[in-house]
């Protein structure tokens, strides 16, 4: 999208028609509109937003008050905004009415010159080119005003970001599932006459509810585990640049501790572990040891009291008995004694199977009595290192917690305080990971809780068909809930890298090497020192973090104009409309940032006051980037009196601003020659 | 969670027509009334679908 003018009309200090032609070349590709604070800037920028979405900025004051004072005393009842612009080698037309009447239409113009109106869905077309969820950031007051500081100089940039990936209207879609949900269940109750169902389902509901509050509870737990480390790493960076060496020599101390900890801790965790496995592996030895001894001594007395079969085979009897010819050839007749006698072998023989099995049991009882003391031997080693592993956490804690009492008692106010505030973080980062492990088991078991109730309710039978229909429409509903929230994750966790590469890039570019910025997983920034220091979000630094963070939303929201996804909405390609935007900018950063911004999109607009020195204009003018320029003179129907005319500076000639004793007040635009 | 039934891409096909319904909604081009009776319509017919399938 470029756009090529704005027409204003009676649009608050602006009487009557004013029109800005913006540069609309390539690479000359900004305008400058200079204005004194109070004159118009921001009504201009609040009139090509509303124009589009007919939405003000939150910084627009008395958003129903719009019609030109002037304008009303003279009975005009309306005010409009036309915009014209180019998008993919089209012209079209924008033009809002507000006041008494509200209109708002779009038209394409024609290689003849010639209008046609776009009756179907306007809005979605302005839409399409630039979401009103990120025209915000496209048309924005500059000095991040969107963006939410947090204590300890935080700043939570997920809702903007949201705004650029598109997430609002794939949220809106889950609220209203939810609603149609929740509808369904209502119905279904009905048709559930022993309320049987619906007692389940509504304790599935409840279990929602909790899974999701938890879920916010861990991902903010999370986030502020990351913010104490943070911290603390500041904390321990500042101690650690102390001069003196005997903090140096009990810092260092401390570190080799903490290795010596962290080293012993991981080893007591595979120590616990191979326990469990040893337990696992060796627990029916130690059970089935005595048992297994028993059970040796009674097959070996059996055998020697003959109560277990004797070890010839049953089969070669009973051969010998039908052939009626004895092994070595002589013939046995039955009812012979012969016979008699080795038919009387048949209770005693063995069956081939019993003794199998007989060999079987003894060689397993034989692998327990060998199994034992082999067990009872890794058994005891392993519980001997357990016992040294904690010995050595012991005795490395006592360690740090003696350097932490020394550091606390040196002679230096500083270091005293920022070690206070270092145990004071490392106790809640020790609060901290135990909510968390407590919120993660809490998770788990809901889930488990919620399939069994889930199961049960499937189980249930002797619904009427229309009760089935209605279950089948609340797991259809659930699956879709649960595809569109994982491609919202999957979107959330995918940008936290991206994001982490623009913003070091325009850091890179508008910074050099002063300040680095950190990301936490939940998205909230921070900007840092060279020591890791967070710098507190006040005045230049803010104006600066600003810039690189919406300079980073502008190139995402690029780089996303073309997305295919089908939850998320696409992202956008559209002119840089920044009010004041260096106001607030260290003089040392602005031109790096006047620099750079024209390069990020395809058109700039930068509505500003003279720039007393920050040599923006120039840089932008010395890079030829510098297309056109305007200022806003303010017209007073009054006396000029005692006040003094304000002018500003072009080309080494000075221009008046303010205009004494003219017909009416008026804000009138008026180009640089 | 659920039974997993998207082989046919039925479920992604689902999420995407019903945020399409909100985007027209949501972007001002659809009466705001009008978009959650689509929204049941459209289960309703799938919903359907499904249990015809199976």
């Amino acid at each position: 999208m470029i756009l090529n003018s704005v027409t204003v009309e009676n649009f608050r200090s602006f009487y009557g028609e004013q029109t800005i032609n913006f540069s609309t070349d390539k690479k000359a590709n900004t305008t400058i509109i200079y204005a004194l604070n109070g004159v118009g800037k921001t009504n201009l920028l609040n009139a090509i937003l509303w124009c589009l979405h007919g939405e003000f900025s939150s910084g627009f004051k008395n958003p129903k008050d719009v019609l030109n004072w002037e304008a009303k005393r003279r009975g005009r009842k309306s005010y409009h905004v036309t915009l014209n612009f180019e998008d993919n080698g089209a012209q079209y037309i924008i033009r809002r009415t507000g006041g008494e009447i509200d209109n708002f239409k779009v038209f394409q113009v024609m290689w003849d010159g010639n209008t046609v109106e776009l009756t179907s869905a306007p809005s979605l077309f302005v839409n399409s080119i630039i979401p009103k969820d990120m025209a915000g950031y496209f048309i924005s007051d500059g000095e991040g005003s969107d963006l939410v500081v947090e204590r300890d100089g935080y700043i939570s940039v997920k809702r903007s970001i949201r705004d650029i990936l598109g997430f609002n209207v794939a949220e809106k879609t889950l609220d209203d599932l939810n609603k149609i949900k929740s509808e369904v269940r209502q119905e279904l109750k009905k048709f559930d006459k022993d309320s049987e169902l619906s007692t389940l389902e509504d304790r599935i509901q409840v279990f929602d509810e909790s899974l999701v509050k938890t879920r916010v509870s861990l991902t903010e737990n999370k986030s502020l585990l990351e913010t104490y480390e943070d911290q603390l790493a500041s904390v321990e960076r500042q101690i650690g640049s102390s001069s003196s060496a005997v903090v140096d020599q009990l810092i260092s101390q401390r570190e080799k501790a903490s290795k010596t900890l962290k080293a012993a801790e991981t080893k007591l965790a595979t120590l616990e572990t191979k326990k469990v496995g040893l337990i696992r592996e060796y627990s029916w030895v130690a059970f089935a040891y005595n048992l297994s001894n028993e059970a040796l001594d009674f097959i070996d007395e059996s055998e020697l009291k003959g109560k277990i079969p004797a070890p010839f085979n049953l089969q070669l009897v009973k051969d010998i008995l039908e052939r009626e010819e004895c092994i070595c050839g002589s013939c046995i007749q039955p009812g012979t004694e012969a016979f008699d006698k080795i038919q009387s072998l048949i209770g005693k023989a063995a069956d081939p199977e019993l003794l199998n099995r007989l060999q079987k049991a003894r060689s397993r009882l034989t692998a327990v009595k060998t199994l034992a003391p082999q067990a009872k031997e890794r058994i005891e080693e392993n519980f001997k290192e357990v016992r040294e592993a904690r010995k050595l956490i012991h005795s490395t804690q006592q360690e740090l917690e003696d350097v932490s009492s020394r550091i606390l008692e040196l002679d230096d106010e500083k270091i005293r305080s920022l070690e206070k505030q270092r145990i004071a973080l490392k106790n809640k980062i020790r609060e901290t990971d135990r909510s968390i492990t407590r919120l993660t088991d809490k998770i788990d078991e809901l889930i488990k809780s919620k399939h069994q109730l889930e199961d049960q309710a499937k189980k249930i039978k002797g619904l009427s068909p229309r009760a089935k229909v209605l279950k089948a429409k609340i797991d259809l509903i659930e699956q879709v809930e649960e595809k569109i929230s994982a491609e919202l994750i999957q979107s959330e966790k995918d940008i936290h890298k991206i994001l982490a590469k623009k913003i070091d890039s325009f850091l890179e570019k508008y910074l050099r090497q002063d300040y680095r910025v950190s990301i936490t997983s939940d998205l909230k920034i921070c900007l840092q020192d060279r020591n890791g220091k967070p710098v507190p979000p006040s005045g230049g630094q803010a104006a600066i973090l600003s810039f690189i963070y919406i300079s980073s939303l502008i190139a995402i929201a690029r780089e996303r104009r073309d997305l295919e996804s089908t939850i998320l909405t696409p992202g956008a390609i559209a002119p840089l409309v920044f009010d004041a935007p260096f106001s607030k900018l260290d003089p040392k950063y602005a031109p790096n940032v006047a620099r750079e911004l024209p390069k990020l999109v395809d058109q700039l607009i930068v509505l500003m006051y003279q720039d007393d020195g920050k040599d923006v204009s120039q840089t932008l003018r010395s890079e030829g980037k510098l297309g056109k320029e305007y200022y806003f003179c303010e017209e007073i129907a009054g006396e000029q009196g005692n006040v003094e005319i304000h002018t500003l500076t072009f080309n080494g000639k000075e221009v008046p601003v303010t205009k004494y004793n003219c017909p009416i007040d008026r804000v009138v635009v008026m180009e640089v020659e | 969670m659920h039974e997993q039934r998207d082989e046919n891409g039925l479920i992604s096909k689902l999420a995407r027509d019903l945020v399409l319904i909100e985007r027209k909604s949501f972007y001002g081009s659809e009466p705001e009334r009008d978009r959650l009776k689509k929204m049941r319509e459209l289960i309703d017919e799938i919903s359907q679908e499904i249990q015809n399938d199976s």
